[in-house]
């Protein structure tokens, strides 16, 4: 957003360096000046799946610009998320019943149909970011984060330092992240690989004979830890081309499981839900993650002005210790059409492998795995989002677009290892989701 | 669908032109890598040049893709945690 008071910058900058020649303390007053400048940026999502998710989400953030593009920024996002996720538990023949499990009281679920599970949540976060420069070829941007859910919370720090070396046409970037986040779902947490119809398993994980308890009173979250380190270079190619190339690696440590998640066991010839003698209900585990996770990607994008307009073209790999392999393909082209006004597509490509202890089911005749998920997002798949945005650029005072994009994202229905009457369903189902955004800028 | 199917025409069309372009660039010039003057940087300098020009939309969109997909990150350090993966 910078850019867009460039002529008052440049103006300014000029008058800058013309009354450096003169006098030095003329540099102070222009300085003030040049200050005072506010950019509020305001946006609106409505993120929508087909029968399940439906998030709404404002954004407002507030920049103030002193000079030379030094800012600081506030920014607030409310995400408010109603609806059904899938739980895990594969379809059946028969209702399904889930009790248990983190302080979910039970519910059913038709036969035929993949289970989910009801959520409502909201989530508060506020962000603040400064960028300073350090001399004229250096800066370094400073980022504190914090957000907050009836379940979860988050604390982090970032910080990262560029450099311009080689008559500014490249940069070089290094800069780390931090954060602390902890997990309190409604009752605890639960062990992991439990059934969640046994009657011992209800409530949860505190009452379990077992290590680490508490004394089942007050606030006791599991913890999660992130740090993030990443390298970066930025280079002009030549007027109209910028390319960049990142590599960033991350370690996660602490609490990954999916409370709420859970995998069904079934019968190793029919497919049906292995039956808790206790409850004749079906039998479904938490799931159970690793407690370490290493992360790496390598990004690469490049923007291209051809004639005014833009295509911007990024891929990035992602690999993990976990099993997981990325590929993310995002393009898209800024077109002017007439005025003020420009049209942009934009086409993403995604493809991940599954987790190394990802599993639709689990199979009556088998061994306890140790770490089990059957989270979708876990598995194998692909997903493609098409769009489309049209905004008006007011030069420096004001910018407004709207974009509409298409999510679909598509797995390997019927897996070879699907036993019995699994055979006859849909074991990934097909994800589809609206995304509509009305974003607003403007200088003050 | 019908947007899938805008997209589509409006993609065909702009790729046509990117790869007249790229051909002609490369053609013309021989080379890529071109030094650029100071002023010779007002194109570089617009706010649609900026490698990243909507960071409240890319952290809208990368808390989408966060909490659908496995694989996270790669443009930059830091971004709030959230529980919904």
């Amino acid at each position: 957003m910078a850019v867009i008071k460039k002529h008052s910058d440049v103006s300014s900058a000029l008058r800058l360096a013309t009354c450096t020649l003169l006098s030095s303390t003329a540099i102070s007053s222009q300085a003030a000046e040049t200050s005072g400048d506010w950019l509020f940026d305001g946006a609106i999502l409505h993120y929508s799946e087909k029968d399940r998710v439906q998030v709404l989400e404002p954004v407002i953030a507030y920049r103030k610009y002193a000079q030379f593009d030094e800012f600081i920024e506030y920014k607030l996002t409310i995400d408010s998320m109603t609806g059904a996720s899938p739980n895990g538990a594969t379809p059946s023949n028969v209702p399904q019943t889930f009790t248990g499990a983190s302080g979910q009281s039970g519910y059913t679920v038709p036969a035929d149909e993949t289970p989910l599970r009801d959520f409502s949540d909201t989530r508060v976060a506020f962000n603040i970011s400064s960028e300073t420069p350090l001399s004229n070829v250096s800066r370094r941007s400073t980022g504190y984060a914090l957000s907050v859910e009836q379940d979860y919370g988050s604390a982090g720090f970032n910080t990262s330092y560029s450099k311009d070396v080689n008559d500014k046409h490249t940069t070089l970037t290094a800069g780390l992240g931090i954060s602390l986040d902890l997990v309190y779902p409604d009752g605890g947490a639960p062990d992991p690989l439990i059934n969640i119809n046994e009657p011992t398993a209800q409530g949860d994980g505190e009452e379990e004979e077992g290590e680490e308890d508490e004394d089942g009173e007050g606030f006791d979250p599991e913890t999660k830890g992130m740090f993030d380190v990443l390298f970066g270079v930025t280079q002009v190619l030549n007027r109209y081309t910028l390319m960049q190339l990142n590599y960033s690696h991350g370690f996660i440590r602490g609490y990954l499981t999916d409370p709420y998640k859970v995998v069904s066991v079934v019968d190793s010839i029919t497919g049906e839900p292995l039956i808790t003698p206790t409850t004749t209900y079906g039998t479904y585990l938490t799931e159970n993650r690793p407690d370490a996770r290493d992360t790496n990607s390598v990004y690469w994008k490049t923007v291209v002005n051809i004639f005014g307009d833009v295509l911007r073209v990024s891929y990035r790999y992602y690999w993990d210790d976990w099993g997981i392999k990325s590929n993310t393909v995002d393009v898209r082209y800024r077109l002017g059409i007439g005025g003020k006004f420009y049209i942009q597509p934009h086409y993403r490509y995604y493809t991940q492998t599954a987790a190394d202890f990802y599993r639709h089911s689990l199979r009556d005749d088998e061994a306890l795995p140790e770490y089990v998920s059957a989270d979708f997002r876990l598995g194998e798949f692909a997903a493609t989002t098409m769009g489309v945005k049209i905004g008006a650029d007011f030069g420096t005072s004001s910018k407004f677009d709207i974009r509409f994009e298409q999510y679909r994202q598509t797995g390997e229905s019927h897996p070879e290892d699907a036993v019995g009457i699994q055979r006859n369903y849909d074991l990934y189902p097909t994800l589809e989701a609206t995304i509509f955004q009305i974003s607003y800028s403007k200088y003050f | 669908m019908v947007v899938h199917k805008v997209v589509a025409k409006v993609v065909n069309r702009a790729v046509n032109k990117v790869v007249v372009v790229l051909l002609l660039t490369l053609v013309s010039t021989g080379c890529v890598f071109q030094k650029v003057k100071p002023w010779e940087r007002d194109i570089l300098a617009q706010d649609k040049m900026k490698l990243d020009p909507n960071p409240v939309e890319t952290a809208l969109d990368e808390h989408i893709y966060f909490s659908k997909e496995a694989a996270s990150g790669g443009q930059g350090v830091g971004g709030g945690g959230c529980g919904c993966n």
